[in-house]
């Protein structure tokens, strides 16, 4: 209980208490709900005054001008502070008690860096099989990413463990969302496309049958500057290309109460599922979440299904991971342009 | 038939009875609504995103987030007959002491002055680490859920917004809480709901974003607060060479021209515009009148008024131009409006541009000065006091 970080008073308190012996102590386990809070207490004391208190205890960030806003409260034992706002980890605090007997008593104390708490890391396609011409991958956080270049610190390695020449495209300050809990990677697309100037120069990323690594640096830091701690590495197997449109006839759909599961042929873009699928009762749009599965993508309503007829409504913007889409292929040129494509429709009934 | 002559000095002492009994009735009325219409206890306020005084020393706080303005007695009524500067060399730093933390996540929001006690009082959030655009204002990146106070010797307090004297107004359609914005990406709207506030010959007058169809809108209140009403604003912006009303005034202030009280407004990529306060109008939609482009890729940040050697002048500071003084007689004996696409850098009035890049808050401080923050190349964020009889166009 007492994970309190302690420092002892070893001081002649006598004219405080008679005897004693006062401890300062902060609670420095992130999920307590006194977190943050900073006490001087001792057993042997009366104390009562604690407009008085307030004036002997202070607690600074150290090297400030100013004690930190908050609030002094009285504890069985002394006199607990608890600043304004969390602490935060990446400076030190200065607590000071002053007694007339002892003068000024300073500590320097520092709370765990939340690097502590491992940072979680998934990258997407989570599966080791990938499309040669794979377009897109995306990086997703559990905890906001600091401002640094972020190729700075990703790495493609082929087979042999070489760090690959310019697999993505690189834009400036990286293609974040907008809590930097979410990265695109944006494989070259000249050096997908057959017949363009990159890939006749450079050839394309991946080689079917070739092993990759995406390697991510230990040195990278998140939004409060600590760093990963650890190299984080995924791997992939390059598998043929994909090059053809999405082909509706090719998917199947299988509605339960619990779930709608949709096993298409090719790998759909997780990003772009998540607004170009849309499942709707009637004119009525469904709640719930799209979820990847090993052949297709997966929708939890929020509620269960009741008995009855479903649809599906698919934007034409929907693609597979390689860019390829129902009016065009990667490839081709796209039409999208052109001319007006529907929406398109798909329906389940839930037993 | 009537005698003019003889019926006029009739309807003269009639009006001045009118008038003096209307004083008379208004100050009665005045302070008593002043005393029963606020009420003690804790306003729940969600963001602390603009900040405006009366000559009463009541607070009048914009949330954005909570679509509310407070109006808050603080019990900060002791004169001050002070006319010195007030400077402090690292704002953040301190900021940071006080709330726990590094100075670079430290954020200032919005800044304004107790006309009497002189206190300054600054919204603040630990929000800057989120800042990632030039783009971005404070509002964009973090609620401010701190109130803070510096007295003219410079000393820091917080406000604790408990167990105080206040009211609220609602606003009656502030622009929805989950729009998102148009090019700042993962930005909500929201934010603008309110940008700025006036108070001007017992009104407050607000800016920002509403639900309707034409988002830019002011909001105008008697105070003590009734009722809000609101106007949509359009105004022709001559660097874009269309007619605008989904960018939101970012700075204002009340100006009488050629006898008749006008807001003159200044807008992202930065045209000023002046619209008449007297046909503002509950549910009316109103066309400003542009009077000048200062200048695109620009925030006007912030605009006071101040007098050198007795002559008005109108400081304006900036995200990206310098700081700038124009004359708002220049406003008043401006023909005509800008009415198409400006091919120069600026167009319309003039202005002057002032030593003082990285200026961010202004206002009002004493006879003497201006207070300002202004970002410095050291990257410190420094309170400063500009002298008015600097301030020389």
């Amino acid at each position: 209980m007492l994970e309190r970080t302690f420092f002892i008073l070893c001081f002649g308190l006598a004219s405080i208490s008679g005897i004693g012996q006062s401890v300062i102590s902060v609670d420095t386990i992130h999920n307590s709900p006194s977190y943050g809070t900073f006490y001087v207490e001792d057993s042997a004391l009366n104390w009562s005054d604690l407009e008085e208190l307030a004036q002997r205890f202070k607690v600074y960030v150290k090297g400030a001008n100013n004690p930190l806003f908050g609030d002094y409260f009285m504890t069985e034992r002394g006199v607990g502070f608890r600043p304004r706002f969390r602490p935060d980890s990446q400076v030190d605090y200065t607590v000071i008690f002053w007694s007339e007997e002892d003068g000024v008593v300073a500590w320097d104390t520092r709370f765990p860096k939340l690097s502590a708490i491992p940072i979680e890391i998934r990258v997407f396609p989570e599966v080791t099989t990938v499309p040669s011409n794979i377009l897109r991958a995306y990086i997703y956080f559990s905890r906001p990413m600091g401002l640094e270049n972020p190729y700075d610190f990703i790495q493609l390695l082929d087979e042999t463990g070489s760090v690959m020449m310019d697999p993505f495209v690189e834009i400036k300050e990286g293609l974040w969302n907008h809590d930097r809990t979410r990265l695109t990677l944006f494989f070259h697309p000249g050096r997908i496309k057959r017949g363009v100037g990159p890939n006749e120069v450079m050839g394309p990323v991946f080689k079917p049958g070739e092993r990759y690594t995406l390697q991510l640096s230990k040195d990278w830091k998140e939004a409060y500057g600590n760093d990963l701690g650890d190299h984080y590495s995924f791997n992939w197997l390059a598998a043929d290309p994909v090059r053809d449109r999405l082909n509706l006839s090719e998917w199947k759909v299988i509605g339960r109460n619990d779930q709608v599961e949709i096993r298409t042929k090719q790998l759909l873009d997780k990003e772009i599922v998540k607004h170009s699928l849309i499942v709707q009762n009637g004119e009525v749009s469904v709640s719930g979440k799209w979820i990847q599965s090993t052949d297709g993508v997966v929708f939890k309503p929020s509620i269960p299904f009741e008995k009855g007829r479903y649809r599906v409504v698919i934007s034409p913007r929907l693609e597979d991971i390689c860019g390829n889409n129902f009016n065009s292929a990667f490839e081709e040129e796209d039409k999208i342009n052109n001319e007006v494509i529907a929406e398109k429709l798909i329906y389940f009934s839930v037993e | 038939m009537f005698s003019y002559e003889l019926v006029k000095p009739t309807i003269m002492k009639f009006k001045n009875l009118i008038l003096s009994f209307t004083v008379l009735l208004a100050f009665s009325i005045r302070s008593e609504a002043n005393s029963s219409n606020l009420k003690k206890g804790s306003p729940d306020i969600q963001s602390i995103s603009v900040l405006e005084f009366n000559q009463d020393g009541i607070l009048f706080i914009g949330d954005s987030k909570g679509g509310k303005i407070f109006a808050i007695n603080l019990d900060d009524k002791g004169k001050s007959d002070n006319d010195k500067e007030l400077n402090i060399a690292d704002l953040e730093g301190d900021l940071a002491g006080l709330l726990g933390t590094t100075a670079d996540n430290v954020l200032v929001h919005d800044l304004a002055v107790n006309p009497i006690s002189q206190n300054v009082y600054i919204s603040v959030s630990r929000g800057r680490a989120k800042w990632t655009s030039r783009w971005h204002l404070p509002n964009d990146l973090a609620n401010a859920d701190v109130l803070i106070k510096i007295s003219p010797t410079g000393e820091y307090s917080e406000v604790r917004l408990e167990n105080v004297e206040f009211d609220s107004i609602d606003l009656p359609n502030p622009v929805d809480a989950e729009t998102e914005h148009r090019w700042k990406k993962g930005m909500k709207l929201r934010a603008d709901a309110l940008t700025d506030l006036v108070f001007s010959n017992g009104k407050l007058y607000a800016t920002g974003l509403s639900s309707e169809e034409f988002s830019s809108a002011m909001w105008v209140a008697d105070y003590p607060f009734k009722k809000l009403s609101a106007s949509t604003l359009e105004i022709f912006h001559g660097a874009h060479g269309k007619w605008e009303t989904a960018s939101p005034v970012r700075a204002f202030l009340p100006y009488e021209l050629n006898g008749k009280e006008h807001m003159l407004a200044a807008y992202l990529c930065t045209p000023l515009v002046t619209f008449e306060t007297a046909v503002l109008e509950d549910g009316k939609h109103i066309k400003g009148r542009t009077v000048a482009e200062f200048g695109s890729g620009n925030y006007p940040i912030d605009m006071v008024l101040y007098q050198n050697n007795g002559k008005d002048y109108i400081l304006m500071s900036n995200s990206q131009l310098p700081l700038l003084i124009f004359d708002p007689e220049d406003v008043a004996n401006f023909e005509g409006e800008i009415l198409e696409e400006v091919q120069s850098y600026t167009a319309g009035i003039g202005y002057t541009a002032r030593s003082g890049s990285g200026v961010q808050q202004l206002s009002e401080y004493n006879d003497k000065y201006i207070l300002a923050t202004q970002r410095l190349p050291s990257g410190k964020l420094t309170l400063v006091s500009f002298p008015k009889s600097w301030m020389i166009p």
